[in-house]
This record gives C-alpha cells, structure tokens and sequence, in this order.
C-alpha cells in the first residue's frame, strides 16, 4: 500500500516535470520576420504569460496564449488588452489573440505542420469560427 | 419534564456527529469528482472541436450519464453514504435525485410513475434555480443600466 502510494506520487511528480518547451513558437517559413519580432516584444516581458504561439500568414494573425496559473483569474480582461496591443502592431492583419486551451493546442499542432499560405489562412478562419461559439 | 430539560438529555445520549471528519470525506470524494469532471473537459477539448467556453455541456451531459450507471448499479448509494455532501453538492448528486426517484416509483407504471415523479426530488433544484438565476439578471440588468458594468 505505502510503496504504491509512493510510486503513485514519484509518477505524478515525473509526469509534471515534462514538456520544457520554448516560451515562443512560430510557423516556419520565413516571412512576416518583423512582424514575428513585433509580437514577440509585446508578449515578452509580459510577467501573466506562460507560453505563446503565433501564426502569421498575409491576411491573418493568429496568437495563443497560454497564462499562468494565479493569472487567470483575470485572463479574459488580458486577452482584451493583448488583443488591442497586437492588433495595433499589425493593422493590416485580421489578428485572433486568445487565451483558450483549444487554440494553444491547434496553434501547436499547425507550429508542427508544414503547410501552404492559403491552407493555413483556412484554418485559422476555422480556429476564429470556433473561438466565437457561444455554447 | 420540560422541553429545555429534554432537549439537554437529548443531546447529551445522542452520539456527535464528527464534523471534522465527515468535512474531510465530503472534500476528498466532492474534490475526485471534480477532477474527473476536469479530465472529461480537457478530453472534449483535445479532442473535439470545443474550447473551454463550450466543453462544459458534454461535460455535463456525460457526468450525469455515469451517475445514471453509477446509480443504476447501486455504485452510487455506497458513495453517498460514505461521502454526504460530497457526493450531492456536484452535478452528480442532481443526476442521482433524479434517476434514483425514477428507479423508485418504475413499478407504477411509466407515464405516471416514472413520469410523474421523475423530478419529485430534482424539482425543487431547478425550481430555486431558476429563480436564483431570474433575481441575478436582474440585479446585473439594474447595474448595467447603471454603467457599472457590462454583459
């Protein structure tokens, strides 16, 4: 019973330590340099922000942002002000920044992917549709 | 005898309940079926097409459908007993008054016993819930007109 308590502890201790990932990730082609950098220097010293993920193409901008923990007590109204920062920064983009679990994790998956502009434009259209519904 | 002496010698042949205790088995048990609620939503989430907005309807919908099993069973009574208010406080103990008064009155027959008296115990939730929620709004309409705050 004690040793399989203690087991039952030391894995989930193991399974919290995994996973040091970078603080900022991006699509990987090459373009939108600038405006990579423009995000990025808003979200930097920001002390709520965990992880984030941004996704840029020609019309589009889509941003995930993960927040720690004692910080999301307020994430809604931070997601307000990081929205109105990023889209400042990129006028001409149609810029979606939030702070949901489901689009860290799709702006995750689609980081990973190679994928074409127009592809990547449909799905972040997808991922905004998404972020909108109500129930 | 009057009624103070009596309610003296009631009290003290009646055993005491141990609040301490009984508040510890109610947060662990009420604590695990909230956190089983939490996987379920980030299963939705990771897997379906619902964000944290909406991941918690199924959520719901599929808490109650196991303690419809759970109930169904017998699983469910064994759990209230042990943990009280833990087990009734959640979604779950909703699902349980409802499906144990169904199982209840099945044997008069299913329009007016199941019917009937499916919601006998569940009713005066969604009753005080409903009301609890109409003098909310409410109370938000007032302050939105007000400009305190927004929707």
């Amino acid at each position: 019973m004690k040793k399989g308590l203690l087991l039952l502890v030391t894995l989930i201790l193991v399974g919290c330590n995994n996973g040091q990932t970078s603080f900022f990730t991006t699509n990987k082609d090459s373009s939108h340099k600038d405006q990579r950098q423009e995000i990025e220097q808003i979200v930097k010293d920001d002390q709520h922000i965990k992880r984030v993920t941004a996704l840029l193409t020609d019309n589009a901008a889509i941003v995930g942002i993960e927040v720690k923990p004692f910080s999301k007590w307020k994430k809604r109204q931070y997601e307000k002000e990081w929205q109105k920062e990023i889209e400042k920064a990129l006028p001409q983009k149609d810029v979606l920044v939030s702070t949901d679990l489901k689009i860290m994790i799709e702006t995750d998956k689609l980081a990973k992917k190679q994928m074409g502009e127009k592809e990547l434009d449909k799905k972040i259209k997808e991922l905004k549709e998404l972020s909108e519904e109500e129930t | 005898m009057d009624a103070k002496q009596y309610d003296h010698l009631q009290q003290s042949l009646s055993p005491k309940p141990s609040i301490l205790k009984n508040c510890l088995k109610a947060f662990l048990v009420g604590g695990i079926i909230c956190t089983i609620g939490q996987l379920i939503t980030f299963f939705y989430i990771t897997y379906f097409n619902f964000t944290e907005k909406t991941a918690g309807n199924p959520t719901v919908a599929t808490i109650i459908f196991l303690t419809m099993l759970l109930t169904g069973f017998g699983v469910y009574k064994k759990i209230g007993q042990f943990a009280g208010a833990g087990s009734a406080v959640p979604v779950t103990g909703f699902g349980n008054s409802v499906i144990s008064a169904a199982i209840e009155h099945k044997t008069e027959g299913f329009v007016l016993g199941v019917g009937g008296n499916i919601f006998k115990l569940a009713g005066s939730v969604i009753v005080f819930g409903v009301t609890a929620a109409f003098v909310v709004a409410l109370v938000k309409l007032i302050l939105v007109t007000m400009g305190v705050a927004n929707w």
